[in-house]
């Protein structure tokens, strides 16, 4: 007997305080005929609310409230597919010429290519009196065009002038011969969200609850009411024209039709036959020789299955933007279950060879499961802005947008609105919140709350407390994906709405990952890779230097010194195994082939360690226990990893082996288990799994163990599939760095910032392994770092102005620019040819990068602080001006220079000009303890370079100490870290007394005391990378 | 032991009219003061001085002005010679907080916030100056970020500027630096000489809230630089000769300049004052701009120098922060007649009376108690003003305590005009304004209300008193008349449609009301409302 046609959910954002599934499941409980979704020109939430619907079995109505700029406020019904895209497409006009999060629509567009929407109209009260002029003018602009499609909605809340209100809209609904129609503009489904909702209005306009700068709603009248309230406000006409209404309203979601791109294939040609010969030629290109008859039957299976299921568009989509990449020498690599399959092999979608690797890749695609194929593809990641305007050249606008994501309320951003709205002053608020994120967990929030001087009982808190609980991962506002596309063969605006980005150039769908995944609709995540950047860039100067071109593909495979030095952990600088945790488990696994790599890729990950696989398996490895399989099923899903699951399909594959889990429901596990982890339904995954393996013959024990595992997996756990493409650029960055070392290191250089290790890390570390550095030279030196020839013929890296802190590219640019003309004779000549500004010059004085033109570095300043541009004829005039005699810099100026601008140095180590006073106090370098006999008591020191607190590592704090030596790895336990919290977290120069611990070569220092010796570097700018 | 009260206006006067006891004081005179008023309307201050120490003075200052000369600081010499009062920590001193409390002053420099200045219990929680806010807070949670607040730091550098003109004149403040200078060479031979005088400095120097860093020299920025480096008032420098060679050794940090241009001093090998004075002032000028070389000379003595003489501001404000939570009137007395004697000597030092001034009480959560004093005619009497303010205080109800006083005075009037009386005759038409003004002033801001529209939906919190213009519109039809607290009534005749209104849940106790117009007996229009939670029926307000 009523159908709520006006309800904005929470993708409203800040305006509605409901998410969709609460709001359908209330409707339903309270018996509404249906329920209509009209987020304010947005469809964001609107696949969520079809699944609720779905779900709970009510009808959905989509729509969306307007506010035109004529001040008119319209809710659009879509009642049929067309319908639906025209709503789309208004949206997407409104949107797409406006800044990100707004819109603007006049009456004229809406009444023009809406000739299927159903409009309510809304009046637009003034808190006394009726303005009868403005309401004509509003309606005799619709009237004509929506005509028998437009209704007078009447929403009464229970303001004093309901009856003066009424009676005017029924004057009007006479006058235009419209019917009027009861709404509620409900805004969450049940009263108590009153709060909330206040909240939000604060967090939107910026005020606080005691002092709203716009009134809030006067009461909490905006919930989905009881039929039977409803019944005694409003007249029983009103109520029975929303039925009617509903009923006109026959749209679903399922009813869309997606294609995908189809100009990919040349005419004459179907799609399987195009991508056929696509895959044979690349046959050609991979095995010259031709392919083993094994490979020939994986290509025959994995096109029949892609004819099958209908996913050739998808592939040759991802073919054509690699070949765009490849052609304009951009570095990629695909991974996923589907990228590494011996077709993607054929097309260069990857480089990881199915048949060398020998590997078991059935993760494929399967036919059972109706999953799409999953290809992301890695960038460089200075250069994917290059692909991503490709993808929107090639398809347009029209047919191209990044996937959005949305942005929910975690703890912290919670925290943050709902405090200033509940009036906390803007530095408690600060404060609150950085206490959140800085090594504390989220039970300590209330702890925290006293700490801070709260009385924690007080109202004011308890709110807090409440109203952050109630906020927390309801969605805040739409951002774009990292990289997903979704292309589609109509105009997308067709299927789901388009707006901007926040990024120029950018325009995104309103729908996110899994509302895409929940439509079918294809996606293809084009990500951004650091290391892509340096091996692009070592591969060039490696090829260039030798003279012989080398590509990933022909980069010499299982090589054994790459691989003794992987097990030796220097592995400063490479992809994926290069951090404290990796590096300390080399040694002990001692990689010997790819797939050792691949392991190794994917077992350093929260997933296994919390499921506690990682020890097991290394036990195994080195052969202290027996391999054992609990069953015969599961030996053949657990052999190539010694019994021990460590790859996400491996533990699907246990759950539908073991438990009689279906493929399905076993993808379902992986996807679901982050919202288990929070909203609950573990209990019942959990019966399930630990019936279907006791049926099976399972003992308790290992069921428990596995769904432990399970549980691990669930949100970290790393697919094989991803690891083995990782691996392959995990390798090749291991062999540059054995073969090439200069070239990795200046590679790694020009690529910053990216990675784990700053560059003072990553050339102390080149420089102890023989590469010879130059300093930086305004003379010599270009943008990037350079390869030079060295005096012993081996390759030295001359540094480059891009080293130089506060010097622009483009300014660095011209230096190099004019000096290719004419070397430079001196500074002002530098200067006046280049045009620097003042502070360019300064920048390069401070880096010595003056130095071959002026003598040392206070001379260089000097001189550059006095260059005079002199125009016209005068330009290569010089101001004489009387000589100063200025001191040399010490060593120690020097360093400090160097940190400053370079943020390293060339010359000796800033503990080695300490080193003398370090001695007096009895500590030990680097050298010394990476030698020392285990459980000694050692006193170590150097400069911090890392310090980390893992979350899978409860509490215990890794640090990393330089010095001219080396490194020397700390252990800080928990209680040493809470007596000594300042030195631990504020020293740069740390001092430590400690206990040597030292097993399979990897030595650690166990903290027991920690001291702050900052205060010896002086002014000294080295700051450690705190990865929190 | 008698007390003069000498008034210092213009200090040349100053010996010639206390040789003449010339008395030309008016009110003064009657309780037993001698004040000696040389200049009307001059900016200046009362200073007390025993009668007998004056004397005694006198006769020292003959002695001294020999003695001075041999230690460098003389009145002889005709070159000024400028006190430098630094205030190093004046962006945390003038928020007045607390000593013991974690608090660090907060401001961007570049991209980035970062303490400028932290107190000691911040320090004691391992936090330094430099440090980014962020990390500021990493470090220690709980601590007190407080943005840096300019206009604090301008009052508390004019409450010393006041404080200063009792060393001389002209005096001026710069609030980039946090500096106040006071030339003081003609004050030498008044104190009798720069032993005295400098003890003199001393003694009054603890009655200032403010820590402070001393430095004299005959140029300003050679003060303030020595004041800066901490040289107190133990090696004051009187000889424009001596200044570059006492400068010499002081660090290149010293120098006012911006960070960019000490860098690159630095960076260049220079790191003394001398090292920099040593560099021909033309290849200052180049790289620095000629500002830089002028300040370089103008340290020295070598070129001319320009300020702007501080005076008392037209409009008095003053705040006073209490230590702990005051709730006895009583208790209020004592800092309120220290605050109203400051108040009576800034009057008296521009020469002008005050009819109407304003104290504010605020409690612990900073809610503001306004007493609004006004006055038959004007004064400038201290124990008038304190007698007033007393009789008012009495009926000052401050539940929670207070925490801070301010006192506050935009009106002046020249002391000599006598100000009619509120109700005289003689006057034919008050215009409302005035009239309200001055029933404001005689009977206080209580007695007088005015409605107006707050943002609230609850209607009780929806009005105030204050004199807002009214904004009616914004809400739904209101009575005039609403009760000061609605009323239980037996359940009335509704004759209206319900207004539902739900607020509050933030102050602890959600309101859910329907408000109805209803009818009694005598056809008054009520306005009335059903309370949900308790079904009760109350009269809140009357439409006619």
């Amino acid at each position: 007997m009523y159908a709520e046609l006006h309800c904005l959910s929470n993708f409203s954002f800040q305006r509605g305080a409901s998410s969709a599934a609460e709001l359908m499941h209330r409707a339903k409980d309270l018996g509404y005929q249906a329920l209509a979704i009209t987020d304010e020109c947005s469809l964001a939430g609107i696949v969520r609310a079809w699944e609720a619907a779905k779900n709970v079995g009510l009808k959905l109505i989509i729509g969306s409230e307007m506010l035109l700029t004529d001040g008119t406020k319209l809710v659009l019904l879509a009642p049929d597919v067309t319908g639906y895209a025209q709503l789309c497409s208004l949206i997407t006009r409104s949107r797409r010429r406006s800044g990100k999060g707004q819109y603007a629509l006049t009456v004229t567009e809406v009444c023009t290519d809406s000739d299927h929407l159903l409009a309510l109209w809304i009046p637009r009260w003034p808190a006394q009196g009726i303005p009868d002029a403005l309401f004509h003018a509003q309606l005799g602009a619709l009237h004509p065009h929506f005509d028998a499609r437009l209704w007078i909605a009447w929403e009464r809340h229970l303001h004093p002038e309901d009856q003066k209100r009424l009676a005017a809209l029924r004057t009007l609904g006479k006058h235009y011969g419209l019917p009027l129609v009861a709404a509620g503009d409900v805004r969450y489904h049940v009263r108590q969200r009153q709060r909330l909702h206040d909240v939000m209005t604060c967090i939107r306009v910026g005020g606080t609850i005691r002092a709203l700068q716009t009134p809030s709603f006067p009461n909490g009248e905006r919930h989905l009411r009881p039929l039977s309230t409803l019944q005694r406000l409003y007249p029983a006409d009103l109520l029975r024209e929303s039925l009617a209404i509903a009923e006109r309203c026959t749209f679903d979601l399922a009813q869309l039709r997606y294609q995908y791109p189809e100009e990919l294939v040349p005419d004459g040609l179907t799609a399987i036959q195009h991508l056929r010969q696509l895959t044979e030629a690349g046959i050609r290109q991979r095995w010259p020789d031709g392919c083993t008859p094994e490979v020939r039957a994986t290509i025959e299976k994995e096109l029949a299955l892609i004819e099958a299921l209908h996913y050739e568009h998808y592939f040759l989509t991802v073919e054509d933007i690699v070949r765009f990449a490849r052609a304009q020498d951009i570095l990629c690599q695909g991974r996923g279950s589907a990228a590494n399959s011996a077709v993607c092999f054929a097309l260069g979608i990857t480089e990881v060879d199915p048949a060398r690797m020998n590997l078991l890749f059935e993760r494929f695609i399967s036919k059972e499961r109706a999953e799409p194929p999953d290809i992301d593809i890695d960038f460089e990641h200075q250069r994917r802005e290059e692909v991503i305007q490709y993808v929107y050249r090639k398809y347009g606008r029209e047919r191209a947008a990044i996937a959005a994501t949305v942005i929910s309320y975690r703890r912290k951003s919670a925290v943050r609105d709902v405090g200033k709205a509940v009036g906390l002053p803007l530095d408690i608020v600060d404060a609150l919140t950085k206490s959140l994120t800085y090594w504390d967990d989220d039970a300590q929030f209330v702890e925290r709350l006293r700490g801070l001087g709260f009385a924690v009982d007080s109202l004011l808190l308890k709110q807090l407390v409440a109203l952050v609980n109630e906020i927390e991962d309801m969605p805040r506002h739409l951002s774009q994906h990292v990289g997903g596309f979704v292309i589609s063969h109509q105009p997308l605006s067709t299927l789901v709405p388009v707006e901007n980005a926040a990024m120029p150039d950018r325009t995104i769908i309103q729908w996110d990952k899994d509302d895409l995944d929940a439509l079918g609709l294809l996606k293809i995540d084009c990500l951004a890779l650091g290391m892509l950047s340096a091996l692009r860039r070592a591969l060039k100067l490696v090829s260039d230097y030798r003279g012989t071109p080398l590509t990933l593909a022909t980069v010499p495979a299982e090589d054994e010194k790459t691989y003794e030095m992987i097990g030796r952990g220097e592995t400063t600088g490479v992809f994926q195994i290069e951090s404290r945790a990796q590096m300390s488990m080399l040694p002990r696994m001692k990689p010997k082939t790819f797939f050792d790599l691949v392991i190794e890729v994917a077992i350093i990950r929260p997933g296994p360690i919390q499921g506690d696989m990682v020890h097991p398996y290394l036990r195994r490895r080195e052969g202290n226990e027996t391999v054992e399989y609990p069953s015969a099923a599961l030996r053949k899903v657990l052999e190539p990893t010694l019994g021990v699951p460590l790859f996400q399909e491996q533990v699907m594959s246990i759950a539908m082996v073991a438990a009689g889990f279906s493929a399905g429901e076993a993808d379902q596990v992986r996807r679901s288990m982050a919202a288990w982890k929070r909203k609950g339904g573990l209990e019942k995954f959990r019966d399930k799994l630990l019936a279907g393996m006791k049926e099976r013959g399972y003992d308790d024990g290992f069921a428990e163990q596995i769904y432990q595992q399970i549980l691990g997996f669930g949100s970290y756990g790393f697919p094989q599939s991803h690891a083995a493409s990782f691996a392959l650029l995990t390798y090749v960055s291991c062999w540059l760095k054995c073969h090439e070392p200069a070239a990795f290191c200046a590679a790694l250089l020009n690529s910053q910032p990216m990675g784990f290790y700053a560059p003072a890390q990553l050339v102390n570390d080149a420089r102890r392994n023989g590469v010879g550095f130059r300093p930086v030279d305004a003379t010599i030196s270009n943008w990037d770092c350079a390869l030079e020839c060295g005096a012993d013929g081996e390759l030295d890296v001359r540094l480059g102005l891009r080293m130089v802190g506060g010097l622009p590219e483009a300014e660095a640019l011209r230096v190099v620019q004019a000096r290719a003309c004419k070397p430079f004779m001196s500074v002002e000549d530098l200067a006046n040819r280049s045009g620097l500004t003042k502070r360019a010059l300064d920048a390069l004085a401070e880096a010595g990068a003056l130095e071959a033109l002026t003598g040392h570095r206070h001379h260089a300043r000097w001189t550059a602080a006095g260059v005079q541009r002199l125009d016209g004829v005068l330009r290569d005039s010089r101001v004489p001006e009387l000589a100063l005699v200025l001191p040399a810099p010490s060593e120690g100026e020097n360093l400090r220079a160097d940190f400053r601008s370079l943020k390293l140095t060339l010359g000796r180590h800033p503990l080695a000009l300490l080193r003398s006073r370090l001695r007096r106090i009895g500590a030990l370098t680097a050298e010394q303890i990476r030698v020392a006999a285990n459980g000694r008591r050692v006193r170590a020191a150097g400069i911090v370079t890392h310090r980390q607190r893992p979350g899978t590592a409860s509490g215990v704090v890794f640090a990393t100490l330089e010095d001219e030596t080396g490194t020397a790895n700390l252990i800080i336990w928990t209680q040493v870290l809470d007596a000594y919290r300042d030195a631990v977290i504020g020293s740069s120069l740390m001092v430590v007394d400690g206990q040597l611990q030292s097993a399979h070569g990897v030595v650690h220092v166990i903290a027991r005391r920690v001291q702050d010796y900052s205060a010896w570097l002086g002014q000294l700018d080295v700051s450690s990378r705190d990865f929190h | 032991m008698a007390w003069f009260r000498l008034h210092i206006g213009a200090r040349p006067f100053i010996d010639a009219a206390a040789a003449r006891g010339d008395n030309s004081g008016g009110e003064g005179s009657r309780s037993g003061i001698v004040a000696v008023r040389l200049r009307a309307n001059t900016a200046a201050i009362c200073m007390h001085i025993e009668v007998a120490r004056w004397r005694d003075m006198r006769w020292r200052a003959r002695r001294a002005t020999r003695r001075c000369a041999a230690s460098g600081v003389s009145d002889a010499d005709d070159t000024m010679l400028w006190l430098c009062i630094h205030l190093p920590e004046l962006p945390l001193e003038a928020l007045a907080l607390p000593p013991e409390m974690a608090v660090g002053v907060v401001e961007i420099r570049g991209h980035r916030r970062q303490l400028i200045r932290i107190s000691q219990g911040a320090r004691a929680r391992g936090l330094y100056e430099g440090i980014s806010a962020a990390a500021a807070l990493s470090l220690a949670p709980d601590i007190r970020l407080v943005d840096r607040n300019p206009a604090a730091e301008q009052q508390a550098l004019e409450a010393v500027a006041c404080w200063a003109y009792r060393f001389g004149a002209p005096v001026t403040l710069s609030r980039e630096t946090g500096s106040v200078w006071v030339e003081v060479r003609r004050s030498l031979r008044m104190y009798g000489g720069w032993r005295l005088f400098r003890l003199e400095i001393e003694r009054e120097g603890i009655a200032l809230s403010y820590g402070v860093a001393y430095g004299v020299a005959p140029t300003r920025p050679a003060a303030e630089l020595l004041a800066r480096a901490g040289a107190g008032l133990d090696r004051p420098i009187g000889r424009m000769g001596d200044l570059p060679l006492s400068l010499r050794d002081k660090a290149i940090a010293l120098l006012p300049f911006d960070p960019q241009t000490i860098d690159i001093l630095y960076g260049s090998g220079l790191r003394t004052v001398g090292a920099v004075l040593d560099v021909p002032r033309d290849s200052i000028a180049r790289r620095f701009g000629t500002d830089t070389a002028r300040w370089l000379d103008r340290l020295i003595g070598q070129g001319p120098d320009v300020w702007d003489a501080f005076e008392p501001p037209a409009q008095y404000r003053r705040r006073f922060e209490l230590a702990g939570l005051v709730d006895s009137t009583e208790a209020l007395l004592f800092p309120l007649r220290a605050m109203i004697g400051d108040f009576s000597q800034y009057l008296r030092a521009r020469d002008v009376a005050v009819q109407t001034f304003r104290i504010v009480f605020l409690d612990g959560a900073r809610r503001p108690v306004a007493l609004d004093i006004g006055l038959l005619a004007p004064t400038r009497d201290p124990v008038r003003l304190l007698l007033v303010l007393r009789e008012r205080l009495d009926k000052l109800v401050v539940d929670e305590g207070v925490l801070e006083i301010k006192l506050e005075a935009d009106h002046f009037e020249a002391a000599s005009i006598v100000q009619d009386d509120l109700f005289q005759t003689g006057r034919g038409r008050e215009d409302r304004a005035a009239l309200y003004e001055r029933l404001h002033a005689r009977l206080g801001a209580q007695a007088i209300r005015r409605l107006a529209v707050a943002p609230d939906n609850r209607p009780e919190k929806a009005w105030s008193e204050k004199p807002v213009a009214g904004a009616a519109a914004e809400y739904p039809p209101r009575p005039l008349w609403l009760l000061p607290q609605p009323e239980p009534i037996a359940e009335p005749v509704l004759i209206s449609p319900p207004e539902r209104i739900e607020c509050g849940w933030w102050d602890g106790v959600q309101q859910q009301r329907d408000y109805f117009i209803a009818e009694d007996r005598d056809g008054r229009r009520l306005w009335v409302y059903k309370d949900a939670n308790t079904e009760g029926w109350w009269l809140h307000g009357l439409w006619q």
